[in-house]
């Protein structure tokens, strides 16, 4: 049997993703502090990266029997054991989910006992915030009987900087590979060299677009846009490359595009049009699914160039290809812009002042003004009134989320995995100037949720103590350590007053803003507290 | 009565709701009930805003709906509809805004001018 190879970028969140039987989705893995590999359960595995968030490129290898022991390049390696009862595999990270295989996104493998073998690269390049680096996985599975979870190869980890493993020839050798697997291994180094600031790396990533193997495309395209934030040539890349492909290979190739670039002027309908004349369900499934993105974001000028099409594969007899393309021709007549029900004629009512194209935020905040959003790790500024952007700080110095606003200081929490344990910071980032006012040492003492802002203090929460810190000046104002055999889950603002939330036992306490302890109250089944 | 999954307060009113789509809402001074409605969420993870004299959420269609604080009454409005993601609903300077994290398309952040009281 030739091994089946898989190249997909998946978006990881919390330092994990999980491959686990489609039926038996949703492990009991244990969470515990990030550790790197392997942990496997009777139905599915977890791996755990270096890498906190972000897109992480993995090789997904099905086989008939175990691969050859050949770690060159890979710095760890294990293997474990579990149970496909099913034969569909899902592929998932918590909040994400990848669609590695069909059009219900489940991996097709041989029913029962799995061996599988996880191959980690490139961890030494994660950077200290866990959000950059060129960490790769190459997954591979083959029917076996059950075995126990084994390290087969580890390399002592250290820090080292993007650069060019192999040189510039090298690289260029690889990429004419015959065996489609080094090759996209090669496209990996090419990133390299343009993380290193070599041009020349986009050179050789503008080969391997135009790779004979659909594979080695969609990684190219995928880990141009995200790795590197180079979505513009990814995109021209796609876009040139859709003429002479099979359908097929525009279908996987859009369903990265999508998925990962979420750009707008990706494709138009015009260029989807070859697609709906495919005599495959699947390939007109993955257009319209397509086109469906941009015609809620572009109205009817999206969507009228392609309405006759429409209209035809709105009688399609594949009642999946039939319901979205009647579906979408409800967009045809559509504004601009938004996906609105119609205004009533009379009555209260609420009015769209303006939309702005946001990537992933995940949380709002105000100041003097304007509306502050976390995306990703940048910061963007937007005026209320307008929803212009007025300006943006890149790269805050937390991976977490989300943080707390006192006046222009706003307060972060962030970690950083060292020499083999999760160390906590404080940080106080001003946000008129965009820099970091001051850092605060909170040490490894549990991992530390989002912030609260408590007057004009910033109080830090783990389940072990609760921190106290000057928002402006980041001088420590007080510390509780958690009861023995009491831990704090939970903190809120109300006013003048801190809230804990305890749990075994479960009680609530409420503590003065200098700390001092007010009450505490039997709290059985409290679980979320807000202010 | 059986356990509520998320309780928001605010504006003389308590809501609470229930994991069957209920959503209850009570007076914050005396406890007593003033309005009933069924509408479902469309995740757990979203808590509800009450603002402006609305209760704003998203509804089991997927799109930014409000109610009537006094009433429960829906507010009909050009809504936001979100996709397939999560969303985070948030207020500020006397507007509404609805950021998707959508796990297909765009991500987007609108702005909304609730009515006047």
């Amino acid at each position: 049997m030739r091994p089946d190879v898989t190249c997909l970028v998946l978006f990881v969140n919390h330092h994990r993703f999980s491959l686990e039987d489609a039926q038996q989705v949703g492990g009991s893995f244990e969470f515990d502090k990030p550790k790197l590999g392997l942990e496997a359960q009777r139905h599915g595995v977890r791996v755990s990266l270096r890498r906190e968030q972000g897109s992480i490129p993995i090789v997904l290898e099905i086989r008939a029997d175990a691969p050859p022991a050949e770690f060159a390049g890979f710095q760890l390696v294990s293997e474990g054991s579990f149970e496909a009862v099913s034969g569909e595999l899902e592929l998932s990270s918590p909040g994400e989910h990848q669609p590695a295989g069909d059009r219900s996104g489940k991996l097709r493998v041989p029913a029962g006992w799995l061996r599988v073998q996880v191959r980690q690269a490139d961890l030494d390049t994660t950077s200290k915030d866990a959000f950059r680096g060129a960490e790769h996985y190459r997954v591979i599975l083959w029917p076996a009987p059950q075995g126990k979870t084994v390290l087969l190869h580890s390399e002592k980890l250290g820090t080292r900087l993007l650069k060019p493993r192999s040189s510039f020839a090298e690289v260029e050798r690889a990429l004419a590979d015959v065996d489609q697997t080094a090759r996209c291994l090669a496209v990996n180094e090419a990133l390299r060299h343009l993380g290193a600031g070599e041009k020349r790396g986009l050179l050789l990533l503008g080969r391997a677009t135009r790779d004979p193997a659909p594979a080695v495309r969609a990684v190219t395209v995928s880990a141009l846009a995200l790795a590197h934030q180079q979505w513009r040539p990814a995109v021209c890349a796609l876009l040139d490359s859709l003429a002479g492909d099979g359908v097929e290979e525009v279908q996987a190739r859009l369903q990265d595009a999508y998925d990962l670039l979420k750009c707008e002027a990706l494709v138009d309908a015009a260029a989807l049009l070859p697609l709906f004349a495919s005599r495959k369900a699947e390939t007109k499934y993955a257009g319209l699914v397509a086109l469906s993105t941009l015609a809620e974001s572009n109205g009817q000028e999206t969507v009228s160039p392609a309405a006759d099409a429409l209209r035809s594969l709105s009688r399609d007899k594949d009642p999946d290809v039939s319901s979205l393309a009647a579906s979408i021709l409800k967009w045809e007549g559509a504004p601009a812009k938004t996906s609105f029900r119609p205004s009533p004629a009379s009555g209260p009512s609420a009015q769209l002042l303006w939309t702005h194209a946001a990537q992933r935020p995940n949380q709002l905040l105000s100041l003097r003004g304007e509306v502050l959003v976390r995306e990703l790790d940048n910061l963007v500024f937007l005026d209320a009134v307008s929803g212009r952007r007025v300006r943006t700080c890149f790269d805050l110095p937390s991976k977490h989320p989300t943080g707390a606003l006192v006046g222009d200081t706003l307060l972060l929490a962030n970690s950083a995995f060292e020499d083999g344990e999760t160390r906590w910071s404080a940080i106080g980032f001003d946000v008129a100037r965009g820099a970091p006012r001051w850092h605060f040492d909170l040490g490894s003492r549990g991992d530390f949720g989002e912030p609260v802002a408590l007057g004009e203090a910033g109080v830090f929460r783990s389940a072990e103590c609760i921190v106290a810190v000057e928002a402006a000046s980041g001088k420590k104002l007080w510390e509780l350590a958690a009861p023995q055999g009491e831990t704090f889950e939970e903190a809120a603002a109300c006013g003048e007053l801190l809230c804990v939330r305890h749990e075994a036992p479960e009680v609530l306490t409420g503590w003065s803003r200098a700390g001092q302890p007010l009450w505490r109250v039997d709290a059985p089944g409290a679980w979320n507290l807000a202010a | 009565m059986a356990e509520a999954q998320t309780i928001v307060s605010g504006e003389g009113l308590v809501a609470a709701f229930f994991a069957d789509g209920r959503i209850e809402a009570f007076e914050l001074e005396t406890g007593r009930a003033r309005w009933k409605r069924t509408i479902e969420p469309v995740t757990q993870s979203m808590t509800p805003l009450l603002v402006a004299s609305h209760l704003w959420l998203v509804d089991g269609a997927r799109q930014l709906c409000a109610l009537d604080a006094k009433t429960g009454e829906p507010l009909s409005f050009e809504a936001p509809r979100l996709r397939t993601g999560e969303c985070v609903v948030f207020s500020a300077a006397g507007r509404v805004f609805l950021a998707t994290r959508e796990s297909l398309g765009q991500d987007r952040l609108f702005c909304l001018q609730p009515p006047a009281r």
